[in-house]
């Protein structure tokens, strides 16, 4: 009896390991986190560039109000694009990741993009909320506070 | 009847691929991505991210004038 469970349990491996050739070769490399960055750095800014387009189809809607859009243009949309800019520059000048870590960290500290909250009204939080997630991806990529 | 322990086996059966290919994860050795390679490929990203938030600043600038 036991040899013959034995052998179920050689057979059952070995046919599923020629079924599942995939799962089977060599793992790609994990992306270096400069580049993971620079790549999550291009997803916020799309985000930002969709609720650029989004708040100026709202206004013409009359669902935001132009001070709406005035203040979320100045407190988050034209603070986080100029921040983008510096970060991506920090990128391209600075080969070793930790001491461009440092350097951006330093870099979103003084952009104050995470105290949008309290200053955007809360309908329209709910606008900028998919620029948020992704600049919450970086912040945590990089250790800084997540808004 | 097959007893209880054969029959969670005979259940992991299909996931020992995935195992193996996890484990075998662990020890791998990539080949390094050179820093010439990793700038360029960091510089092939952020000149479209520059260009988008150009393009941001630029359009948050003029509906201030507005």
């Amino acid at each position: 009896m036991r040899i013959a469970i034995a052998f179920m349990l050689v057979i059952g491996l070995v046919s599923c390991g020629g079924t599942n050739p995939n799962t089977l070769t060599t793992p790609t490399a994990p992306t270096p986190p400069a580049l993971k960055l620079a790549n999550d750095l291009h997803a916020f800014t799309d985000s930002l560039a969709a609720v650029q387009n989004a708040l100026e189809t709202a206004k013409v809607n009359g669902a935001v109000t132009p001070s709406t859009m005035a203040t979320i243009n100045a407190k988050f949309i034209v603070p986080s694009a100029t921040l983008v800019k510096q970060i991506d520059a920090i990128l391209r000048a600075q080969a070793d990741w930790l001491t461009a870590k440092k350097q951006i960290i330093g870099a979103v500290a003084a952009a104050g993009v995470a105290n949008v909250s309290a200053s955007v009204p809360a309908t329209a939080q709910t606008v900028i909320a998919v620029s948020l997630a992704a600049y919450n991806t970086i912040a945590v990529e990089i250790g800084a506070p997540s808004i | 009847m097959i007893p209880v322990p054969l029959a969670l086996l005979i259940q992991l059966i299909p996931e020992i691929p995935k195992l193996v290919g996890d484990f075998r994860a662990l020890f791998t050795k990539y080949p390094a991505l050179s820093p010439a390679d990793l700038m360029a490929a960091i510089a092939q990203v952020s000149t479209t991210t520059d260009a988008t938030a150009d393009a941001i600043l630029a359009k948050a600038a003029l509906d201030a004038k507005a």
